[in-house]
């Protein structure tokens, strides 16, 4: 601008030298000085015009004409102060939206992982054909790939969040472990914050050294600066810390504790158990394709690598986000974008009623020699004023619903400290605005030149009217359908966390608590101390009964590889099951029904037969219509830490039990093992300890505690109960429902907006239509239910529209839904029904107000 | 054409030819904007006379294509003005608009020639 502002000034001197020039050259033929300026200033001619003209020149004009525009736009805004704040609101509501769940899906999906060349970082996984899921890969797996492999730069592996007990202050407390391969750290580019990375050799020593995350350094040590060098008493001695990380929030973010992965370990040389997460930066250049199937011929040069098997590369960014949770923000988006549709439906609405007294202002304009493209103009950049004034709104509300996003997210979502609303964001929200812009005003302004030409060559508003007619329908039939896809897909997901809630999980949750009881590894009084634990326990006042467990009801967890004794192995096809090892009072406690056959019993031992109980499911699977009683399971139960127990052993079935379900999951099979037949003891290091009160919860645990305590100090106890464990577990699809309920709510209150403001403008259209209706004799009643009628066939189409589009976005949903399907009748009904009533509560205001339209005035008015 | 018309129409129409005659009156020296109006005046005989209005916008337009170039110098009566000369790109620019002009008189002439003694006749 101040560059203008010179080139004004020049221009102005250029002009005055022509005129200085043209005078003296006049009195120089002989003219009086006076006459001779005058005459030369007259022969220059319009000096405001030329200084225009030229002034084109230097192609500042349009942005002379932009900001002409945005003020005229802006004072014209002012002037209609009604419509500016309805149609500003509405645009925030939808840009505010998005705007908020564009900025979790830029800091969570889009915003590369906090590692140097993130893009090359992978997880290696291994995956059975014909078997769901997938799995780590194991210990000798590891060391075959970071030996042989030539596509990575760095190959290693992580055991992620295995428990430990640290003795803080007198005080047991249970820490999160996460042991790395020493190739991690390099691999992640992360160094120390204090102190150093293990050395090699303290990969081969068992728990000499360990690193500590930030957070349980700040949280737990307060920070303190002197911890490097010194021990915390960790299982069962003093373990020295040999160095601090600094957050890694893209990497196990709730480790306590970093340890050292130690392939002497045998259950690291079990080439079947694959419990690791392996982890690798891929060499530029490589493709992950080429890179799986090195892998893979790796993995098969060992002859126990069943042929079935084949490695898979994931990009670790996908592996942080999680498939959910990019399910969850991708459906989100989807939603907010028909919350912005919606939105700008209902400002389309606005500007096509509020073009009706516009319709003058324009006339006089095109009278007046404006163009009709300079005219598409102007109301565009009036458009993109509004668009952009919404878009400020937006970004306010944007920034308060993101912080209630944060609130409900917390803890569920990872990843949300990137969330933030930076730049990229705010440039998004700006497009959006821009994009609003096109969407809401480019019909409404082209209409709005056009009826203006048309009124020129005398075609009246009658012929106008009937065109208005099938664009009003349009715009219900948007409305209506738009939102029915969002009360539609959130009408199934509410429905599915009913069934979810109300599931019968196969056991009873309430005055069931649980509590994880951790000893030491390799505790050779571990036996004696749970026989004494549950011959006491049951003896207490408050208490049932109680049991000990590996897993935990409703819950997941570890899977073990089945063969069955009456038919062959197929290595293609390898059944597997969910697998837990309980002490003989386990279904008791948990109130799980024993369909045929027996529970453990104490006699259930190593020196006696080898049982198993199955689950219906399994039996259903592979023995369907047969007895399963008496069938011989080999059940190879493995997992982090776990070896192979000799010879297979061929388990009796002695009983069925009741399927327990996961929560939102279906039935899977699953196998239970006496906890007293495991030879390896290995299972006895962790359990899950289940009482089951007689009311009270918190005097039962707190008795069961003490006693818990009598027998064994220094065992970190916090009992909590069923019901609130699986609470939690239900907190991500509340959330799920809580979100996209909110948006649909939003979706219904907008078309509600936008449907009484389509009747109303078509009511306000057809004043003297109706007063001469009502002239004539036609009864009030009959008005209103005329103008509902109207109503009925465009919210029917818009019913049939949206509950197309529901189905069109089924992928988007489905694997959210539990026992429901996208045609669910009962769900889709009532949505059709709740949608009905509530376009009909939206036109009916001003079908109402349509019948007490006064005709005499009305006839008047035209 | 009538003086009440839109200075902006005016340079539409002469355009072309305006942007000739300025290149080639700079083709014998620098000149300030009056010269070069003077200069169309004289060398036509008194028939062109280029419109200020028309003048000052071809020429910030034509500075802004880079085919001219202008600076400031004291004339010999100690005033300062603009002068604009020809730039290098001008001067291809410059033979490129003649060599079309030419086409234009050519074809032109084989058009006009015939009907033109029809009509004298």
């Amino acid at each position: 601008m101040m560059f203008r502002r010179k080139r004004e000034k020049e221009l102005e001197e250029e002009l005055a030298s022509h005129l200085r020039m043209a005078a003296q050259e006049r009195i120089e033929r002989g003219e009086d000085p006076q006459g001779a300026a005058d005459s030369s200033r007259k022969e220059l001619g319009n000096l405001g015009l030329i200084r225009d003209a030229t002034s084109q020149m230097w192609g500042w004009g349009w942005a002379e004409r932009l900001l002409q525009d945005v003020r005229f736009g802006l004072r014209t805004l002012r002037k209609d102060r009604g419509f500016t704040v309805v149609a500003v609101l509405t645009l925030a509501l939808g840009i505010g939206a998005n705007t908020a769940i564009f900025s979790a899906v830029h800091g969570i999906l889009l915003q590369p992982l906090s590692f140097p060349d993130p893009g090359r970082l992978y997880g290696v996984w291994s995956a059975e054909k014909q078997q769901e899921g997938r799995r780590g890969i194991s210990g000798p797996d590891l060391a075959d790939f970071h030996e042989q492999s030539r596509s990575f730069d760095q190959f290693g592996a992580a055991l992620g969040y295995f428990t430990w007990k640290w003795m803080a202050e007198g005080e047991p407390r249970i820490v999160r472990v996460t042991a790395i391969s020493p190739e991690i750290f390099p691999m992640l580019g992360a160094r120390p914050l204090q102190g150093r990375l293990f050395t090699p050799e303290e990969y081969h020593i068992d728990g000499g050294q360990i690193i500590l995350s930030y957070d349980f350094w700040k949280r737990e040590l307060g920070g303190d600066p002197t911890i490097v060098g010194r021990s915390l008493t960790i299982q069962d001695g003093p373990i020295k810390v040999v160095g601090v990380m600094p957050r890694l929030p893209d990497f196990y973010p709730r480790t306590d504790i970093w340890a050292t992965l130690i392939p002497d370990f045998e259950f690291m040389k079990w080439r079947s158990n694959r419990f690791l997460q392996g982890f690798g930066r891929l060499r530029s250049g490589v493709a992950p394709s080429q890179a799986e199937q090195e892998l893979t011929a790796i993995a098969h040069r060992a002859p126990e690598t069943p042929a079935g098997l084949a490695i898979t590369l994931s990009a670790m960014q996908s592996d942080v986000v999680g498939r959910n949770n990019s399910r969850l923000l991708a459906m989100l988006i989807g939603a907010v974008g028909l919350v912005l549709l919606i939105a700008c439906v209902n400002v389309a609405t606005l500007l096509l009623a509020r073009g009706e007294a516009r319709k003058q202002e324009i006339a006089v304009r095109v009278a007046l020699g404006a163009g009709r493209l300079r005219l598409l103009q102007q109301l565009c950049t009036e458009n993109l004023t509004l668009a952009l004034l919404g878009g400020l709104a937006g970004a306010a509300l944007g920034f308060y619903l993101l912080r209630l996003l944060l609130l409900v997210w917390a803890g569920q979502l990872p990843r949300t400290e990137n969330v933030a609303m930076n730049f990229p964001v705010l440039a998004f929200t700006a497009a959006i605005a821009v994009l609003a812009s096109l969407i809401f005003g480019l019909t409404p302004s082209l209409a709005l030149i056009r009826t203006h030409f048309q009124n020129a060559i005398g075609i009246g508003f009658r012929a106008a009217s009937s065109l208005n007619r099938v664009k009003r329908n349009l715009l219900i039939i948007a409305e209506v359908a738009l939102s029915l896809v969002l009360v539609i897909a959130s009408g199934l997901l509410l429905r599915s966390l009913w069934k979810v809630a109300r599931a019968d999980l196969g056991f009873v949750p309430d005055h069931l608590v649980a509590a994880y009881l951790r000893l030491n590894n390799e505790d050779p009084t571990a036996p004696a101390f749970y026989q004494q634990l549950l011959a006491e326990l049951p003896q207490l006042p408050g208490v049932r009964s109680a049991a000990v467990g590996d897993c935990t009801p409703g819950m997941k967890s570890a899977l073990a590889s089945l063969s069955f004794s009456d038919r062959a192995p197929d290595p293609q096809n390898v059944p597997s099951a969910a697998g837990c090892w309980i002490s003989p009072d386990y279904f008791r406690t948990t109130e799980t029904a024993i369909l045929v056959g027996r529970s453990f019993t104490a006699a259930d031992n190593l020196d006696t037969h080898p049982v198993v109980i199955i689950n219906q499911a399994l039996a259903r699977r592979y023995w369907p219509g047969q007895d399963a009683l008496g069938k011989v399971i080999t059940v190879s139960y493995f997992g982090p830490g776990r070896r192979p127990t000799g010879a297979a052993t061929g388990r009796e079935v002695v009983g069925i039990a009741a399927d327990v379900r996961r929560v939102g999951e279906m039935d899977e099979p699953q196998v239970y093992l006496p906890f007293t037949q495991d030879e390896t003891k290995h299972v006895l290091w962790g359990m899950n300890l289940f009482v089951r009160s007689k009311g009270d919860d918190a005097a039962a645990a707190a008795s069961a505690r003490a006693t818990v305590h009598a027998l064994k100090n220094g065992i970190p106890v916090t009992f909590r109960g069923m019901e609130d464990v699986l609470g939690q577990s239900l907190a991500p699809r509340r959330m799920t429902v809580f979100l996209l309920g909110g948006f649909a709510a939003m979706a219904l209150l907008l078309s509600a907006i936008g449907i009484h403001g389509v009747v109303a403008y078509s009511v306000s259209r057809r004043t003297r239509e109706i007063g001469v209706r009502i002239a004539l004799g036609a009864a009030r009643e009959s008005v209103t239910r005329m103008i509902l009628f109207e109503m009925l066939k465009p919210i029917l189409a818009g019913l049939l529209m949206g509950a197309a589009g529901a189905l069109a976005c089924s992928r988007l949903i489905s694997g959210m839904l539990y026992g429901t399907r996208m045609t669910e009748p009962l769900v889709l009904a009532s949505c059709g029904v709740l949608m009905l009533a509530v376009g009909f509560a939206a036109a009916w205001l001003p079908a109402r107000s349509a019948a007490s339209i006064d005709p005499i005035q009305a006839l008047r008015a035209e | 054409m009538p003086k009440t018309e839109r200075y902006q129409n005016r340079i539409e129409l002469l355009q072309g030819t305006l942007d000739l005659l300025i290149l080639e009156t700079l083709r014998w020296g620098a000149q300030h904007g009056y010269g070069i109006s003077q200069a169309i005046r004289l060398n036509s005989g008194d028939v062109l006379q280029v419109d200020t209005g028309s003048l000052y916008p071809a020429l910030h337009r034509l500075e802004k294509q880079k085919w001219i170039s202008s600076d400031w110098k004291v004339s010999e009566n100690k005033q300062r003005v603009k002068i604009y000369r020809l730039t290098t790109a001008g001067k291809k620019q410059l033979a490129a608009e003649r060599s079309r002009w030419q086409q234009l008189l050519d074809a032109m002439g084989g058009i006009l020639e015939p009907k033109g003694k029809e009509s004298e006749a």
